[in-house]
C-alpha cells in the first residue's frame, strides 16, 4: 500500500507491514464498517436465487428421517426374509415381495399428505416455487430413493433364488405400481378425500395383494409378459395421476379436507 | 348408553369404516355369486348350466344317493361307475368320459371321490380313475381300509421325524374315531360356505380393524381430547365404553358378514346335507364333526380370532394415537406370521407362528391338516389351544387399553 | 400497484366476493368486517389460491394469474390458520419456507437468525414448534411472511393470540415496513388498524362497503354518536331501537354509547366517533343476529 502524502495515521513497520495509528481506530467507526459490510453482502446474497437442484434437495429437509428409515427397515426386513427362505427352501418369495412393496408405499404416503394434514399448504403455495414444484420434487425424491434401493434389491434376490431378473421386477413392481394407483387415485378425488381414506384403501388393497400372492397364487395364474404390459399400462396412468395431483395442487386450498 | 351409543355412531360415521364396510359387504356378495356361478351342472346333452339352477338340478341328482353309505351302497357305487365306463357311447374321442357320461357321473361323484380317497394306493396317493379299476366285491371291508392306510402312514420314517409319539397316537385315534356307516346327503352348501369362510373371515377381520383404528386415536388426531378428558365421565366411563362400542361394533359386523354370506350361498344351494360328517368329505380328517357343526366351529373360532384382533388394534389405536400406525401394526401382524409360516420347516416354530392371530382364521384348513400342539406329554388341537389363547389374549388387552389412554395427557 | 379489477367469486350460487375494485399502492391497508364477510377469499385470491370467477388481479401491469413464479417470488401471506409442521424446530421451518422462496442457503440462514431475534423467538429457534405457545406460532408465522422481503404482505388476522405488548410490537414493526410496500391486513381488532393504517376498507357479504382514511370513514359519522346516560328500562328500549357501541354501568344508571341520525334522549351528547364506532354501524345488526 503506497503511503499517502500527508498521512500521519499510518506508518511502516520495521516488518514493512503497514499500521494503523491506535488513535484513529475508533470502536463505533469499526462496528459501523462491519454492519455496513454485513448488509452489501445480505444484498448481494439476496439477489442470487436458488436453483431447482438445491431446491430439490432441500425438499430433503421436508421428508421426515422416520420415512427413511422405515423404508430402509422394510428392504431390510426383506431382505433377511428372502434369504430365510432361501435357507429353507421354502416358498412364499412372491408373497414376502408384495407385502414388503406395499408397505414401501404406505409408508411414504403420510409424507405426500403431510403438508395437507398439517394445512400447510396456503404457506406453501404463495412462495416463489409453489405447491407444483413442491410436489414433483418429493415424488422424485421418493421414487428415486425406491428405484435405487429396488435395483439393488432385484439383483441381489433374482441371484439368491435363482429366479430370472425379470420375474423379481414383476413380483416387485406389480403390487408396488398397484398400491401406488390406489393411494394416489383417492389423493386425487376432488371432493371430500381424506388422508384416512387413502390410508384405509392403501391397507385393504395391501390385504388384497396378500390373499392373492399367499392364497390365490396370481402370478402363477397369469403369463408373464402379460404382467409386463400391465405394469406399461400403470406407468402411464400413474404418470397421469401423478399429472393431476401437481396440476390440481394450486387448488387444494379449493377442496375441503376432511379428517375422516 | 348414551355415551356407547355416540362412541358407536362416531366408529360407524367416519367415511373411512363406512367405505370399508361397504367394500365387506361387496366382498360377501361378490364372493357368493363366485361360488354359485363357479359351479356348474352337466345335463344330458353334455351341456353346462351355472347358478342356481344348477345347483337345483344337482341336488336332485344327489337325492337317489342319499342314506348310509354301507357296503351294498359303495358296491352300488362302483357297479354304476363300471357301466357308465363300459358304456362306448359315453366315451369321448380322447377315451376319457365325455360330458354326457359325466353327466350321469355327477350324482354319485362325492360318494366316488370317498371311494378313490379310500382305495388309494398309499396315505397319500389320490387317482381320481382308482374306482374305475375296482370291482363291486372290492366293496367288502370298506371302512377297515383306514385304520391299515393309516397305520402303514403312521410308521413312516418322515412321519415319526414329523411327529412325536403322543401326536402319531392322536392322530390314530381321532381320524379312526368315526361313526360307521357315514350318512350321505347333499351338502354341497355347506362345503361352499365353509371354503368361503376362509376369505370372508381374513377380509372381515381386515375391515374390523380398519374400522376400530381410529377409535382412540380418532380423539387425539381431531383434537377433541382437550374436551374429552376434561369431562366429567370422560376418562373413566368414556373409556370403558369406547372399548365396549369397539367390541360391540366388531361383533356385530363379523356376524353380519357371516351370516350374510352363509345365508346367501344355503340360500342359493340348500341348507340340506348339515348332519353329513366332515370325514366324508375330508376322508383324512381328526374331526368327529357334521358339516354344521364345523360350520360353527369355524366360525366360532374365526370371531374369537376377530375380537382378539379388535383388542389389539384399540390397544395400539390408544398406544399410538394414530390409526395409521394401528392399521399398519394389525396388517402386519396377521400378515407376517402367516407368510413366516409357509417359509419356515421347523415345527416347532411353526407351531409358534399359527398361535398368532392368523391361526383363528384357518379354521377350514385345520379340518384338513393336522396342526396339534403338544404341552407336557398331552396334544391339543387347534381349536383347544387358540381359542382359550385368543379369548385370555382379548382379555388382556381391555385394561391395558383402558389404562393407556386414561393416563394419556392432552 | 396492485389492482383488484371487479373481482368476485362464487361457490354455487354464493358470492363469497363481489364485484371488488381496489388499486393498492405502498402502504398499509386494513380490512375489516364481520365473519363470512369475504375477507380470507378475497385475500386467497390476491395469494392465487384461490381463482377469481369473474375479473383479474393486476401487479405492475401484469396478471397474478399468468406471472406465476415472477409475483409469488414478491409475495408473503400470513394465513388465518397457520399450518405448520409440529416436528420441525422454528430454525428448521424458517430455512425450509426459505428453500421454497428459492432463497439461497447463506442468506436464508442469515434472514432466518434475523427475523427470529426481530420476533423474539431467538432463544427458541431450537426447539419444535408443536411445544410452541399461540402466540409463538403466531410470530413464527410472521416471520415465514416477511422472510423474502415482499413487495405485497398479506397478513390474515396476524394479531390473534398475541397479548397487547406483543400487538403493538407488531404494529410497529408493520408500520416500519410499510413504507415500501403495500401491506393488507385482516382484522376483528379494530385497535391493530386505527393506528397505522394509511386506508381503511370495510367489506360486508363480500362486498367493499367503503373505504378511506381513519378520518374520513369516522367523518362519516360526525354527528351520530351520542353518549347518554339511561335508566335500565330507557337503556333496554335503546338497546332495541339503536346500534349500541358500549354499555357501562355507572353511578345513576347505565352510559350508552349509541348511533343515532337523531338525538336519542334528552341528556345525550354528541362524541367524537372512533372507528370501533363505524365499525358497529357496519356491523351493528349482524353482530346482536350473532
Amino acid at each position: 500500500m503506497k503511503r499517502r502524502k500527508g498521512a500521519d495515521w499510518a506508518k511502516k513497520s520495521k516488518t514493512g507491514y503497514i499500521v494503523m495509528d491506535e488513535s484513529v481506530l475508533k470502536p463505533e467507526r469499526l462496528e459501523e464498517t462491519v454492519a455496513l459490510s454485513k448488509r452489501i453482502l445480505m444484498e448481494r446474497e439476496k439477489e442470487k436465487e436458488a436453483g431447482m437442484l438445491e431446491f430439490i434437495f432441500g425438499q430433503m429437509r421436508f421428508i421426515s428421517k422416520g420415512t427413511w428409515a422405515v423404508k430402509a427397515v422394510v428392504f431390510l426386513g426383506m431382505f433377511l426374509a428372502l434369504y430365510g427362505i432361501r435357507l429353507e427352501e421354502g416358498k412364499g418369495a412372491d408373497q414376502v415381495i408384495a407385502v414388503a412393496a406395499s408397505l414401501l408405499v404406505l409408508t411414504a404416503m403420510p409424507e405426500i399428505w403431510k403438508n395437507i394434514r398439517y394445512q400447510a399448504m396456503d404457506v406453501e403455495s404463495c412462495t416463489r416455487f409453489g405447491l407444483k414444484k413442491a410436489y414433483l420434487a418429493r415424488f422424485l425424491l421418493l421414487g428415486m430413493a425406491d428405484l435405487c434401493m429396488a435395483t439393488v434389491f432385484v439383483l441381489c434376490t433374482s441371484r439368491w433364488l435363482s429366479s430370472p431378473f425379470y420375474q423379481i421386477a414383476v413380483w416387485l413392481l406389480v403390487p408396488y405400481n398397484s398400491m401406488l394407483i390406489v393411494c394416489l387415485s383417492i389423493m386425487v378425488l376432488r371432493k371430500r378425500t381424506s388422508e384416512s381414506m387413502a390410508e384405509a384403501g392403501g391397507a385393504l388393497w395391501m390385504a388384497a395383494v396378500f390373499w392373492l400372492t399367499g392364497y390365490l397364487h396370481i402370478y402363477e395364474k397369469v403369463q408373464l409378459f402379460m404382467w409386463g404390459i400391465l405394469l406399461a399400462f400403470s406407468y402411464v396412468y400413474l404418470g397421469f395421476v401423478i399429472g393431476k395431483i401437481v396440476k390440481n395442487a394450486n387448488g387444494l386450498s379449493e377442496v375441503e379436507y376432511v379428517r375422516n | 348408553m348414551t355415551i356407547l351409543k355416540f362412541e358407536i355412531k362416531k366408529m360407524l360415521c367416519a367415511k373411512t369404516s363406512i367405505a370399508a364396510i361397504g367394500f365387506l359387504i361387496l366382498l360377501a356378495v361378490g364372493l357368493c355369486i363366485g361360488y354359485i356361478y363357479g359351479g356348474y351342472y352337466v345335463q344330458e346333452d353334455g351341456s353346462k348350466i351355472r347358478g342356481i339352477k344348477a345347483a337345483v338340478k344337482m341336488q336332485e341328482a344327489k337325492e337317489p344317493w342319499e342314506g348310509m353309505v354301507t357296503e351294498e351302497v359303495v358296491a352300488r357305487v362302483i357297479e354304476e361307475n363300471n357301466k357308465l365306463h363300459a358304456n362306448p357311447s359315453y366315451i369321448g374321442t380322447d377315451g376319457w368320459l365325455s360330458d354326457e357320461g359325466y353327466s350321469r357321473q355327477q350324482g354319485f361323484e362325492d360318494l366316488r371321490n370317498l371311494i378313490n380317497v379310500t382305495y388309494g394306493k398309499s396315505f397319500s396317493d389320490y387317482d381320481y380313475y382308482t374306482c374305475d379299476r375296482l370291482s363291486p366285491d372290492d366293496a367288502t371291508g370298506f371302512y377297515d381300509k383306514k385304520e391299515a392306510v393309516f397305520d402303514e402312514w403312521l410308521e413312516r420314517e418322515e412321519v415319526i421325524q414329523t411327529f412325536s409319539d403322543e401326536k402319531r397316537a392322536y392322530i390314530r385315534e381321532h381320524a379312526l374315531n368315526v361313526e360307521t356307516p357315514y350318512y350321505y346327503e347333499y351338502y354341497d352348501g355347506w362345503k361352499k360356505v365353509k371354503e368361503m369362510n376362509l376369505t370372508l373371515v381374513f377380509g372381515t377381520v381386515i375391515v374390523i380393524c380398519i374400522v376400530l383404528a381410529g377409535n382412540f386415536s380418532a380423539e387425539c388426531q381431531t383434537k377433541a381430547d382437550a374436551i374429552y378428558f376434561s369431562t366429567c365421565l370422560g376418562k373413566k366411563t368414556g373409556n370403558k365404553m369406547k372399548i365396549a362400542a369397539g367390541f360391540i361394533l366388531a361383533t356385530v359386523i363379523y356376524w353380519g358378514t357371516m351370516l350374510l354370506g352363509s345365508g346367501i350361498l344355503l340360500l342359493a344351494y340348500s341348507t340340506s346335507g348339515g348332519t353329513v360328517p366332515v370325514q366324508l368329505e375330508f376322508y383324512k380328517g381328526l374331526y368327529s364333526l357334521t358339516q354344521t357343526q364345523a360350520w360353527i366351529l369355524i366360525l366360532l373360532l374365526g370371531y374369537i380370532g376377530c375380537m382378539s384382533m379388535s383388542g389389539l388394534t384399540m390397544l395400539m389405536s390408544s398406544e399410538f394415537k394414530s390409526s395409521f400406525v394401528a392399521i399398519i401394526l394389525a396388517f402386519l401382524i396377521i400378515m407376517v406370521p402367516a407368510i413366516a409360516t409357509q417359509s419356515v420347516y421347523n415345527s416347532f416354530w411353526k407351531d409358534v407362528l399359527s398361535l398368532f392371530p392368523h391361526g383363528t382364521i384357518m379354521g377350514y384348513d385345520y379340518l384338513t391338516t393336522y396342526v396339534l400342539y403338544q404341552f407336557g406329554g398331552r396334544v391339543y388341537s387347534p381349536f383347544e389351544i387358540l381359542m382359550p389363547l385368543h379369548v385370555l389374549f382379548t382379555i388382556v388387552t381391555i385394561p391395558i387399553t383402558y389404562y393407556s389412554f386414561q393416563k394419556y395427557k392432552a | 400497484m396492485l389492482e383488484i379489477d371487479g373481482v368476485s367469486k362464487k361457490f354455487g350460487d354464493f358470492y363469497a366476493v363481489e364485484h371488488v375494485h381496489l388499486q393498492l399502492e405502498k402502504g398499509v391497508y386494513g380490512l375489516l368486517g364481520a365473519n363470512g364477510a369475504g375477507k380470507t377469499t378475497l385475500m386467497r385470491m390476491i395469494c392465487t389460491l384461490l381463482n377469481p370467477t369473474e375479473g383479474e388481479i393486476r401487479y405492475e401491469g401484469a396478471p397474478v394469474l399468468k406471472a406465476g413464479e415472477g409475483y409469488r417470488k414478491v409475495l408473503g401471506y400470513l394465513p388465518q390458520d397457520f399450518g405448520y409442521y409440529p416436528q420441525f424446530s422454528a430454525e428448521e421451518y424458517l430455512l425450509y419456507i426459505a428453500a421454497l422462496k428459492g432463497m439461497k442457503g447463506n442468506y436464508a440462514k442469515a434472514r432466518t437468525r434475523e427475523l427470529l431475534q426481530l420476533v423474539s423467538l431467538e432463544k427458541a429457534g431450537k426447539k419444535k414448534v408443536k411445544n410452541f405457545s399461540g402466540g409463538m406460532k403466531r410470530r413464527l408465522g410472521i416471520a415465514q411472511a416477511v422472510l423474502n422481503d415482499p413487495e405485497i404482505l398479506v397478513l390474515d388476522e396476524p394479531t390473534a393470540g398475541l397479548d397487547p405488548k406483543e400487538r403493538i410490537r407488531f404494529r410497529n414493526l408493520i408500520s416500519e415496513m410499510a413504507e415500501e410496500r403495500i401491506v393488507l391486513l385482516s382484522t376483528h381488532i379494530v385497535s391493530d388498524v386505527e393506528n397505522i393504517a394509511n386506508k381503511i376498507l370495510i367489506m360486508k357479504n363480500g362486498k367493499i362497503q367503503t373505504a378511506g382514511g381513519v378520518e374520513r370513514l369516522t367523518g362519516e359519522l360526525e354527528g351520530m354518536v351520542w353518549k347518554c346516560l339511561m335508566t335500565h328500562e330507557e337503556a333496554a328500549y335503546a338497546e332495541e331501537h339503536y346500534t349500541v357501541c358500549n354499555r357501562k354501568k355507572e353511578e345513576g344508571g347505565i352510559m350508552l354509547t349509541l348511533i343515532s341520525k337523531e338525538k336519542p334522549a334528552v341528556n345525550a351528547k354528541v362524541v367524537m366517533p372512533s372507528l370501533e364506532d363505524v365499525y358497529m354501524y357496519y356491523f351493528g345488526e349482524e353482530a346482536e343476529e350473532e
